[in-house]
């Protein structure tokens, strides 16, 4: 189940949930009181609470009552063992306009190592003592663009390496012609990794220069 | 460090010397989330000023008969504003816990020599006392409102919202 005052923060999460294709959300709460009457009717294995849920709907617009979260998200954890409580904090950023093409959210705990994501999966058999504390983290999919000036970055890499182990050849007298060819072929690839790049750095530049709304490659 | 304090509501009347001495009496330390800093009635020797991240202050709530107990957040603290201010203020006992939203880095001071600071110089006493009633007295308010709306939500069993 998923708990939030605002109705984007929710489709956002449910989004991100329905991913995997074995999840699905049961319901969804927009305070505190609604919160724990779903948790206790519907026992979902995982409860995704925003930090700063409201207590009630209606009661005021102070920002103090926006506090809720850890609460409902305790009160879970205490009453409905079997669920796994994830509280959320920094959601209201997900208000803003909407994700770039290319960037993938993904949820992390906020004392887990960085750039290692939490699966839902895995969370939801996972024994825990209360509710975790977690955050979401927008980051990129790996795009075309990066696997070619991953590949350029290849090329310019073994062809150094090509070019250090002809020098070795050849300085030992021994292995010269071998020498040679070893390090020409590594020029080669080093003068070929640079103009990929620099040819792939003129055409996105282009290419944004003529569509500044296209999506940044 | 003493930048931290300087922000902070508490002791933003103390001149640069005055704060370089509470300085003196202040460590950082850092917290995971979901930790917590101090728990409501355990004996009150420090108070913290948050440098960086979000500390909920939460009170315990009597549990009626045949339910679950229940605990309250009654405010969320933020960078710059300070947190146990019971360890100045007699009984000495935390009338709150303060459980770490997220991680987050104190100034934590000790109070016990604060307090023998604050007996031995009046007008530090004075500063401080100000400061620090404006606080108390926030924190009252902001209580009080969360109070009431839970009250109403018991007046209501079973309301879903």
């Amino acid at each position: 189940m998923l708990a939030s005052e605002h109705p984007g923060v929710r489709s956002f999460l449910k989004e991100m949930v329905e991913a995997d294709e074995e999840a699905v959300v049961v319901g969804e709460a927009e305070n505190a009181v609604k919160s724990l009457w779903l948790a206790r009717n519907l026992r979902p294995d995982v409860a995704i609470i925003d930090s700063q849920l409201p207590h009630s709907v209606g009661l005021d617009t102070m920002p103090q009552s926006r506090i809720g979260g850890l609460d409902v998200a305790q009160a879970i954890s205490d009453e409905i063992p079997n669920a796994r409580v994830m509280l959320l904090n920094s959601l209201d950023r997900l208000l803003l306009p909407p994700l770039s093409p290319g960037a993938v959210a993904s949820f992390a705990r906020e004392d887990g190592p960085a750039g290692v994501p939490l699966a839902l999966r895995d969370f939801s058999t996972e024994a825990v003592n209360g509710p975790v504390f977690a955050s979401i983290e927008i980051g990129r999919r790996a795009d075309a663009s990066q696997r070619v000036t991953g590949l350029a970055d290849q090329f310019i890499l073994f062809g150094l390496l090509g070019i250090m182990i002809g020098l070795v050849m050849m300085v030992s007298l021994i292995l010269i012609v071998p020498g040679i060819l070893a390090a020409s072929l590594g020029g080669a690839a080093v003068v070929l990794g640079l103009v990929g790049k620099l040819t792939f750095e003129l055409v996105r530049r282009r290419r944004n220069e003529s569509d500044p709304d296209s999506p940044e490659v | 460090m003493i930048q931290t304090l300087r922000k902070c509501e508490v002791f933003a009347a103390l001149d640069d010397s005055e704060l370089e001495k509470l300085a003196s009496l202040a460590a950082e330390k850092e917290y995971a989330a979901g930790a917590t800093i101090f728990q409501e009635g355990g004996t009150a020797e420090e108070c913290f000023v948050v440098e960086v991240g979000k500390v909920a202050l939460q009170m315990a709530l009597p549990a009626a008969a045949g339910q679950p107990s229940r605990r309250v957040t009654v405010d969320v603290i933020n960078s710059g504003e300070m947190i146990g201010w019971s360890s100045i203020v007699g009984p000495y006992v935390y009338t709150f816990t303060a459980v770490c939203l997220q991680k987050t880095r104190v100034l934590s001071v000790n109070a016990v020599n604060l307090r023998i600071w604050l007996a031995n110089d009046t007008p530090i006493s004075h500063k401080i006392t100000r400061g620090l009633v404006r606080v108390i007295a926030d924190r009252l308010d902001v209580t009080r409102r969360v109070l009431v709306s839970e009250r109403l939500l018991t007046i209501e069993p079973g309301r879903a919202g």
